[in-house]
């Protein structure tokens, strides 16, 4: 089986992104004849790549006109597969990611499946695992045709090294590319810097029933009272009590602290994903049938702010015996 | 004038499900009959967003015609009604043979919902990113490339323009917001959108003037997307499996806050936080 892993060498997210493709390739056990990395690029032509452990056959790198149109990306991998016929192409788990698997299995006549967590060759057929209902349940599926484009699960936080590949065939494609001529005007605006979230070792995770932003405000100065990293629930983010960047969940942030407190959460299969990796859950609630009892370590039963004001007293009392009460970030850096 | 439809679907609350309700029979159907049915978070920001879209606050009288699409069942007259009284021009239901299971076919419902925007000529469709049975994530694309349109992922606001012909469309890219004048027509996928977090709710008036209004149903026939192969899926369900929980919380029973806060740091985090 031929396989080629695709990224995009201006994304922020490159080294989580392989990340991710490498672990998930980790969980195919039939051996492939060829896997090829065909990485985007802008401006300057990248001279690290990311550190895959499946040997790398070949690294095409393909410079893009235009970055934030994927149908340029879908012109140049139609064209590409055309010269270089693969059998499964990996993409991230960006929206980008996402785009690019559907729309060009659509074009190619293949499969997608998208979020995948597992995949393996059975009876040469591909099989592949996912979150369904709403990350309440998994599913297997085969899929039906080749090439099968895939768009892999979101991982915590764990950015791999990047480095040169000197005995590696790296050849540039430089393809004709038409600009899309429906966009009349195109600007960015970055984010501000990063919450430190997704390498943070404490985390408080605030949820709805946090009922109001005043919360909130009282939950952030406890988390920096106590060395902790804030993050929401979708609730909290959709109320604007908190900014984007912070929330948790599939469709957020993926994170793995040492400890995690998700307070006031409900525990919806959505938002569990995103802190299921954590090393110890605590969940307070007041219902004490919350599902996000079902996933923590400890529980308790009670208001989020009465207890989380006391548990800061108690942390903060010892930080001040010991000198400190700030925990040092982990800086999880590159594998 | 410019023609919107938005396609949304409602859902099971899966919030309310306990976990012996996560049980399926042979053919991997969950039933969720017992459990109230809400709009998929991502498609009522997507309702919403329309909403604001086709009355322009500056000019109101530039008013776009709103159509919401769904594919379901008779229950989905009762969300249609409330999109009616909310603003909605027409509420169409594509209601398919009861043998055909779309759950994991974002392929076949892209056909379905393809077929309905070329024959009444919109010129912008706005879905929801995620959501459904399946949690497919590829109904919007889908549609895309069956309309041949440009599309926009990930969109968190969508505003008119000077210009009838383009809006002005932000969404969100890695690490950036990347905002966009676009020629329509084009399909717009919403994901979390503070902008329009929720829809807005019908007064009593609104709800009386939509009851005496009819929501339309097309079948698959009607709409000539009736070749089996059509609704061909690219992927086969076999297995479906709960995801890991932890059955073993241990519940801290202090008497006090204090004492469960006292509980919880000696007896768990003061061993698990750096000394």
């Amino acid at each position: 089986m031929k396989a080629a892993i695709v990224l995009s060498a201006d994304g922020i997210s490159l080294q989580q992104q392989a990340h991710e493709i490498k672990s998930m390739l980790n969980t195919i056990e039939a051996g492939f004849s060829r896997v090829e990395l065909w990485l985007f690029y802008k401006d300057l032509k990248p001279e690290l790549f990311p550190k895959i452990d499946s040997p790398l056959s070949s690294i095409k790198l393909i410079k893009l006109a235009n970055v934030h149109s994927p149908e340029s990306c879908l012109q140049l991998l139609e064209r590409l597969m055309g010269r270089y016929p693969m059998d499964m192409l990996l993409f991230a788990s960006d929206g980008l990611g996402e785009e690019l698997a559907t729309r060009l299995a659509c074009r190619l006549n293949g499969s997608s499946c998208l979020q995948v967590e597992e995949c393996n060759l059975k009876s040469g057929k591909l099989e592949v695992i996912k979150p369904v209902y709403g990350n309440n349940l998994i599913a297997r599926f085969i899929l039906e045709s080749f090439p099968c484009c895939l768009s892999v699960a979101k991982q915590p936080c764990c950015p791999i090294k990047m480095i040169p590949y000197e005995f590696v065939n790296i050849k540039e494609c430089i393809l004709d590319q038409a600009q899309p001529v429906w966009v009349k005007e195109t600007r960015t605006i970055c984010d501000e810097s990063g919450t430190g979230l997704a390498d943070a070792d404490l985390v408080l995770v605030a949820g709805q029933g946090a009922n109001n932003k005043e919360t909130i405000d009282v939950l952030q100065g406890i988390a920096n009272s106590i060395g902790a990293e804030l993050g929401a629930s979708r609730p909290v983010v959709m109320n604007a009590w908190i900014d984007m960047n912070r929330l948790i969940g599939a469709s957020g942030l993926i994170i793995s602290p040492k400890i995690c407190i998700a307070a006031g959460v409900s525990g919806t299969g959505v938002f569990s994903a995103g802190i299921k990796n954590s090393g110890f859950i605590v969940a307070i609630n007041i219902d004490g049938k919350a599902p996000i009892f079902q996933i923590a370590d400890v529980g308790i039963v009670g208001d989020l702010k009465t207890v989380l004001l006391e548990l800061e007293k108690v942390i903060t009392a010892r930080g001040k015996k010991k000198g400190h009460h700030q925990l040092p970030g982990s800086g999880k850096g590159p594998q | 004038m410019m023609k919107i439809a938005v396609c949304f679907k409602i859902i099971a609350d899966y919030d309310r499900m306990s976990p012996k309700d996560w049980a399926w029979d042979e053919h991997h159907i969950v039933d969720t009959r017992f459990v109230r049915r809400i709009f998929n978070c991502f498609e009522e920001s997507a309702l919403e967003m329309a909403l604001k879209l086709s009355r322009p606050v500056e000019n109101p009288s530039d008013k776009a015609e709103l159509t919401a699409l769904t594919i379901d069942d008779e229950k989905g007259d009762l969300f249609l009604k409330h999109l009616i009284a909310v603003g909605y021009d027409h509420g169409v239901r594509i209601c398919c043979s009861r043998e055909l299971d779309l759950r994991f076919n974002p392929m076949g419902i892209s056909r379905l919902i393809s077929a309905y925007i070329r024959q009444m000529g919109q010129t912008l469709v706005i879905l929801g990113m995620q959501g459904g049975e399946g949690d497919n994530g590829q109904t919007g694309f889908l549609v895309a490339e069956q309309l041949g349109w440009p599309c926009v992922r990930e969109v968190t606001e969508a505003i008119r323009t000077e210009s009838p012909e383009f809006l002005k469309v932000t969404s969100r890219i890695d690490g950036a917001s990347l905002v966009q004048i676009i020629k329509l027509p084009m399909v717009l996928i919403i994901g979390h959108s503070q902008e329009s977090p929720y829809l807005r709710i019908p007064n009593l008036k609104q709800k009386l003037d939509a009851k005496k209004k009819q929501v339309t149903l097309l079948s698959e026939h009607e709409l000539k997307v009736n070749n089996k192969i059509w609704f061909n899926t690219d992927k086969t369900l076999i297995d479906l499996q709960r995801q890991k929980t932890n059955q073993s919380c241990i519940f801290l029973e202090g008497k006090t806050a204090r004492d469960q806060a006292q509980q919880l740091y000696n007896q768990y985090l003061k061993k698990r936080l750096p000394t």
